[in-house]
């Protein structure tokens, strides 16, 4: 009787035991994220002269890699271009907004309806609305030939902690306000690290047209 | 006699508890050198892509703009003269890492990093051993160290955490019982009660760069009227070929 019973326990206990580490295991772990919503405001004191008004000198290219077409391109500016109407409401682009004055913006969380998951973040708050959605939902960037936006086209992927983000598809405009160019066919790489109540924005503008290497900026907020 | 299924089974649970036992044993605590999430060894060049003008150049006597400076800090501010231009005071942990330079880092020992500039020949060492005793104050002053996760708050909604949480991953340095120094070249003062905190990141870009990235916020209530933020960006260099030390003058 008793060792009918040890039969029909030990294996049993066995199966439990050896179970144990197979639950531990469990699903595939998603990656670390971070909780990137919410308002940040500018916490950034560099170049205040060049960010805020009066803005950056005619002719001051100091710090950017312009080869000799973006030199070229950029001599060719004239600041009373902003003058024109059809400039008078122009958004600062994907590649310079995050550098602009200010910015203070909002990040937002867009959840999927039927999975209840974060596929997008967006920030808002951007001059004169070129507002940005970072798919994080692992869709492709859009066709070479799709329309180039203002904020171009993101999408983002956690690494270590850290938002990485890739943005293709953004107009030809400028990497800062006294016309130093960038092409649409550049690419930008962004790393979103959060430090507590701060916010780090590592930007690399990638652009084979004008730019003799990659353009790498760093911003604080708050 | 014993039957040999049943020993089979015995032999079965013994050798599951002998691996949980294993699993569940604690490990000995690693070493901050041995935990480093992230590798900072290696010589990097900051890459002056911001305030070009107030860093490659001594900027002239007053302009100051962007530092929040108090009016005791403008005062001693405006009390520079170009003769002092070169100053080690401009290299001290409050200033150096906005400074054009290049850093070669290392291990000393399992517990110190050391991080070398050319600019100045300064050495700032990072130490994560909280026994340490500060010592009297100094240009490079007393920094401790140690290794953070990256981001603030596990995210969640609803109060279920979404994804795991992030690993280690950045390195904290708060760094006090400094002397006075500069903020910038031309004589833009933080006073001996200032408190740097500095964030050491790195990425890596999708052309194959690497870049340490490190935020620094000062706090001086003497000669400060808030935080004043920036972050310095370097690339890693294959080699220390272009280690070019220049000293600074004491003056």
């Amino acid at each position: 009787m008793h060792t009918t019973r040890l039969r029909l326990v030990l294996p049993a206990l066995a199966a439990a035991l050896l179970a144990v580490p197979m639950r531990a295991q469990g699903p595939p772990a998603a990656p670390p994220m971070v909780d990137l919503a919410g308002s940040w405001a500018m916490a950034n004191d560099e170049e205040l002269l060049i960010r805020v008004d009066p803005g950056p000198e005619l002719e001051n290219y100091t710090g950017f890699p312009l080869n000799a077409a973006g030199r070229q391109k950029a001599l060719t500016w004239n600041s009373t271009i902003q003058a024109v109407p059809e400039h008078q409401a122009r958004p600062h682009p994907a590649q310079y907004s995050m550098r602009g004055p200010g910015p203070n913006f909002h990040m937002g969380e867009v959840i999927d309806a039927k999975s209840r998951q974060l596929v997008a973040y967006t920030i808002t708050g951007l001059f004169e609305n070129a507002n940005r959605t970072i798919w994080l939902d692992g869709r492709p960037h859009p066709s070479e030939f799709a329309e180039h936006l203002w904020n171009g086209f993101s999408t983002g992927v956690w690494e270590k902690g850290m938002l990485k983000v890739t943005t293709t598809h953004m107009k030809q405009a400028f990497l800062q306000r006294n016309g130093i160019p960038s092409s649409p066919y550049g690419v930008m790489t962004e790393y979103f690290i959060r430090h507590g109540d701060r916010l780090l924005v590592i930007s690399q503008v990638d652009d084979p047209i004008y730019l003799e290497e990659p353009m790498v900026r760093t911003s604080t907020f708050k | 006699m014993t039957n040999p299924r049943y020993l089979a089974v015995v032999a079965v649970l013994a050798l599951t508890m002998v691996t949980l036992r294993a699993q569940q044993t604690p490990a000995a605590p690693q070493t901050p050198r041995a935990a480093a999430p992230i590798d900072l060894t290696g010589t990097w060049v900051s890459l002056v892509t911001e305030e070009w003008r107030w860093r490659m150049t001594t900027p002239p006597k007053g302009d100051y703009i962007s530092v929040p400076l108090s009016d005791e800090g403008r005062r001693v501010a405006d009390s520079w003269t170009p003769a002092m231009d070169g100053s080690c005071k401009a290299y001290g942990a409050g200033g150096v890492m906005w400074l054009p330079t290049r850093l070669r880092i290392s291990w000393d020992g399992d517990q110190m990093l050391k991080v070398e500039t050319d600019a100045g020949q300064q050495t700032r060492l990072l130490g994560f051993d909280e026994t340490r005793a500060p010592g009297p104050r100094s240009l490079q002053g007393f920094s401790m160290a140690a290794w953070e996760p990256v981001g603030g708050r596990p995210y969640a909604r609803n109060g279920t955490r979404l994804g795991t949480p992030a690993a280690n991953g950045t390195l904290k340095v708060v760094t006090t019982n400094l002397s006075e120094g500069w903020l910038r070249r031309n004589g833009a003062p933080y006073s001996d009660r200032t408190t740097v905190t500095e964030y050491w990141d790195r990425v890596a870009f999708p052309n194959g760069d690497d870049f340490l990235i490190v935020t620094i916020v000062l706090d001086d209530p003497r000669y400060l009227t808030g935080e004043y933020t920036r972050s310095a960006h370097f690339k890693r260099e294959a080699d220390a070929s272009k280690w070019r030390p220049v000293p600074c003058r004491a003056v």
